[in-house]
């Protein structure tokens, strides 16, 4: 400054700026928290069909599981020292994990489950592995593929999966359920006298009982046609889908058993484009991740196991026409709204931090998510096989960032 | 005319806030008492003070004499007497001797200013003199000398000299009302300019939301088109930012790029490889108006705006003089969160107002509610990366500056950043992106240096 005692010329009153910071000096006005927020009220749509078709038994697990969640990363901040992780949405991310992983959960997991999930989300998946911004998987999916691995029995397909009748929505008892004598869709079907809740079969079981032979259905298309397995593949893939899969519309509305905020291919589709809409997820992820997906499910090779023994394989199944009906098509149209395909695709690989951060990366990590998901979901029988593939394809995001930097201005 | 799209890729479309001052006429500032005239006033080597205490000074007067070639002469803004010469701090924050000037109001001019003269005069051979006599300088931050600017176009051999009227900055308006209200001078100095640097076209590149600017501007440009033998054509561009930046203008107007070298700064100096100088359009006004009167560089326009101005408005004001001259009579709130010289993405914050406008000050923006940006870890959003005008990849840079990794820079491209903030703006973590990529670029050049030096000797 002046030297004013030197200077010959007055000093008037300064008018002082209370800032004095690095450009820029205004920001565009979403933060971290916003990011957040936004994918929790994403989030809430997928949430809302939970509970329509859990009830209380839903509500039970997502509250367990935002609550470990929130009371790990609690202990875990303090014993950590990190004051920083109020600002810039840590509150707000910690909530999301929560939701999410419960979402990922079926109604009917014991309660132990959920915590267990809730701490390994944050111990490891979060905070060893470097916390907000630098975590390599995501954390939500490494707590539900620990819980995967060690409580099998409660996430498996072979077991019963509970469903809320239709006049029974969000405040039913789940379990007090009944296997229904005959269920052709959740939209018609009554649960038994004095029970409020189906139990069914995981949806896409079938599939995993034709590769196996293991279901009765396919001795009895084999049968039927009364020729060689290899030319009644298409009567087994029509069977599968007009009699075995649930009702294509359940599966669109949710009324199918799942995992919570899995079922409801309406609500995830919703809340995806919400956040395509706020330009959190693109459509550089979305759209090949869905195409990838749609293209393995058309073309990957179904296993199906005959009466004896008798192994055929079914090539390029989605372009099955039997008998003038569109077989193929509609079997590509279950995989795609199986809801875990959709809730990984919008909520698990859109997230920011394990994602690629250019857009071609998101390309390829998109498509090579939406692939692998339905490659072991057909070969490995894996449930939530989508989470896995995504947990893969986070470890090859660091890889794929650096084969895909965008090209230099001049360059 | 052409009507442009932005061809570059990434870039925003910022509020532009210019509505309040757009329309507001050039007012000439209030006489003020004291003026602290500062010896360097551009990017280069300060003048030398050649008055001393108490000595008398007229309008025009040269008060600083150019040091060596990289400096330009200072002249008095007004008539009145030197007090003394002391350091003042510049708004950039660096220091420089500055001329204390007290102002009699009488404005006598000095022998041989104001006067028409022959732009003619001026060649290829004595302009160098000639403008650093003059003071001109690039009328931008960090803008050099406007003769070293035109010998380097001169170099490069450069085919077409484009005038940069976009102020792509929000809430600045003192080009616009610069170029509306002095469209002859911006018309005759790009004529002059083009003979100067050997160019056979100019181009003024103007927001495509100014039509009429445009069109004015078009219309006086055939006129001396085809008395010079020159191609002078206005042309309307699209106002994504950063539009105005040199790269992106001649990206924009002849779909080309060039690579950028550490040694280009932000990149100003790169679009001369590809044959086009850009200057500011004040730049290009100033010269004309010293070709064509002999008036030297001592006044310029700038905006004073923003919401904790009550009165904004376009004004011409003395080099030296006082913010807080000007902003006495803006009617400014008493509370002051940000004073800002320059606009809301690039310019300077300062701590009060008692700094002085120079040859490059644009304008001053005020803001007075409080916006706190506490950084927090990066989410890895990719919108810093979606957003990049030239493509790189400012999350990862940063990330490299942070933890010392600067030799990694030049494989990112670091250099090619041609810090136009926008990476820090949208940054939902509120990051200083552009610092760590500056940092960056400041070690990679120590570096490029110290490699240039073993080479040297050996």
């Amino acid at each position: 400054m002046v030297d004013r005692s030197a200077s010959p010329a007055p000093n008037p009153l300064p008018r002082a700026a209370r800032t004095i910071e690095r450009p820029p000096h205004w920001r565009a006005s979403e933060t971290g928290s916003h990011i957040f927020w936004t994918s929790l009220y994403a989030a809430g749509l997928p949430t809302l069909a939970g509970l329509a078709f859990f009830g209380w038994a839903g509500l039970w697990v997502l509250a367990l599981s935002v609550g470990s969640v929130a009371a790990t990363e609690w202990l875990f901040v303090g014993l950590a020292r990190r004051p920083s992780h109020a600002r810039h949405g840590g509150h707000q991310h910690t909530l999301l994990l929560g939701l999410l992983l419960g979402l990922t959960l079926p109604a009917t997991v014991n309660w132990q489950v959920v915590v267990l999930a809730g701490v390994v989300t944050v111990v490891v998946g979060k905070g060893l592995l470097g916390g907000l911004g630098h975590y390599l998987w995501h954390p939500a999916l490494i707590g539900r593929f620990v819980v995967q691995v060690l409580f099998y029995d409660q996430l498996s397909p072979d077991k019963g999966w509970l469903l809320l009748d239709r006049h029974h929505l969000f405040f039913g008892n789940l379990h007090n359920a009944a296997v229904a004598s005959t269920y052709s869709s959740w939209a018609v079907a009554d649960a038994a006298p004095g029970a409020s809740a189906f139990s069914q079969g995981y949806p896409l079981a079938p599939i995993a009982e034709m590769a196996h032979g293991s279901g009765q259905w396919i001795h009895h298309a084999v049968a039927q046609t009364g020729q060689s397995m290899h030319s009644s593949a298409g009567e087994v893939l029509f069977r599968l889908t007009w009699d075995r899969l649930p009702a294509l519309g359940d599966m669109i509305i949710g009324a199918v058993p799942g995992n919570i905020g899995a079922t409801c291919a309406v609500a995830l589709v919703v809340g995806g484009m919400l956040l395509m809409y706020h330009g959190h997820v693109r459509w550089q992820l979305v759209g090949p991740f869905l195409l990838a997906a749609a293209l393995a499910a058309a073309i990957c090779p179904l296993r199906i196991a005959g009466p004896t023994d008798h192994l055929s394989w079914q090539w390029l199944p989605g372009f099955v026409f039997y008998n003038r009906m569109p077989v193929g098509p509609v079997y590509v149209a279950f995989h795609m709204v199986s809801g875990e395909l959709l809730l990984g695709c919008f909520f698990f690989a859109g997230d920011m931090v394990s994602r690629p951060i250019t857009k071609s990366g998101q390309v390829i990590f998109g498509a090579g998510c939406g692939a692998l998901a339905i490659v072991l979901r057909l070969y490995l029988f894996m449930p939530g096989g989508a989470y896995i593939a995504i947990l893969l394809m986070n470890t090859l995001t660091p890889v794929i960032d650096r084969i895909t930097q965008p090209r230099a201005f001049g360059h | 005319m052409k009507a442009l799209k932005a061809l570059f890729n990434g870039g925003l479309y910022l509020p532009s806030e210019k509505s309040q001052t757009l329309n507001a006429p050039v007012q000439t500032a209030a006489d003020c008492p004291w003026l602290f005239v500062p010896m360097l006033q551009h990017a280069g080597t300060a003048a030398e003070a050649i008055v001393g205490p108490g000595q008398a000074v007229l309008a025009g007067q040269k008060i600083g004499q150019p040091a060596d070639g990289d400096s330009a002469a200072v002249h008095s803004p007004v008539s009145g007497t030197v007090r003394a010469v002391e350091e003042i701090r510049l708004p950039d924050g660096t220091r420089a001797a500055a001329a204390v000037i007290e102002n009699d109001c009488e404005h006598r001019p000095a022998d041989g200013i104001n006067v028409p003269c022959e732009p003619a005069e001026v060649t290829v051979t004595n302009f160098t003199e000639r403008f650093a006599d003059w003071g001109l300088v690039q009328m931008q931050a960090n803008g050099m000398p406007l003769h070293r600017r035109l010998q380097i176009a001169r170099e490069h051999n450069v085919r077409t000299v484009v005038v940069n009227a976009m102020e792509s900055e929000p809430y600045l308006t003192a080009d616009h009302r610069l170029t509306v209200e002095q469209t002859l001078l911006v018309a005759l100095g790009l004529t002059h300019i083009c003979r100067l640097v050997g160019a056979e076209a100019g181009i003024v590149a103007v927001d495509q939301r100014r039509p009429d600017e445009a069109a004015l501007l078009d219309k006086l440009l055939a006129d001396h088109a085809e008395e010079h033998g020159l191609m002078l054509e206005a042309a309307m561009v699209d106002n994504r930012y950063p539009q105005g930046h040199e790269l992106m203008l001649l990206k924009t107007l002849f779909d080309e790029e060039v690579e950028v070298r550490l040694s280009d700064g932000a990149g100003e100096l790169a679009s001369d490889r590809a044959g086009v100088c850009v200057l500011a359009v004040g730049t290009v006004a100033a010269a004309a108006d010293a070709m064509l009167f002999n008036r030297p560089l001592t006044h310029r326009v700038v905006t004073v705006s923003g919401e904790a101005v009550g009165a904004p408005g376009n004004f011409l004001v003395p080099v030296g003089m006082r913010f807080s001259d000007v902003l006495d009579c803006c009617d400014v709130s008493p509370t002051i969160d940000r004073l800002i010289v320059g606009g809301p993405m690039t310019g300077i914050a300062q701590a009060d107002d008692q700094s002085v406008f120079t040859k490059q000050t644009a304008g001053l923006v005020l803001f007075s509610a409080a916006m706190v940006h506490q950084p927090g870890p990066c989410i890895r959003c990719g919108w810093c990366v979606e957003d990049c005008p030239v493509q790189i990849n400012p999350a990862l840079l940063a990330g490299l500056a942070e933890s010392g990794r600067w030799h990694r820079g030049f494989a990112h491209h670091a250099e090619t950043c041609i810090e136009c903030n926008i990476c820090s703006y949208v940054c939902p973590s509120r990051l200083p992106l552009l610092e760590h990529i500056r940092k960056l670029k400041r070690a990679m050049a120590r570096d490029q240096q110290a490699r240039a030096g073993e080479r040297g000797p050996a």
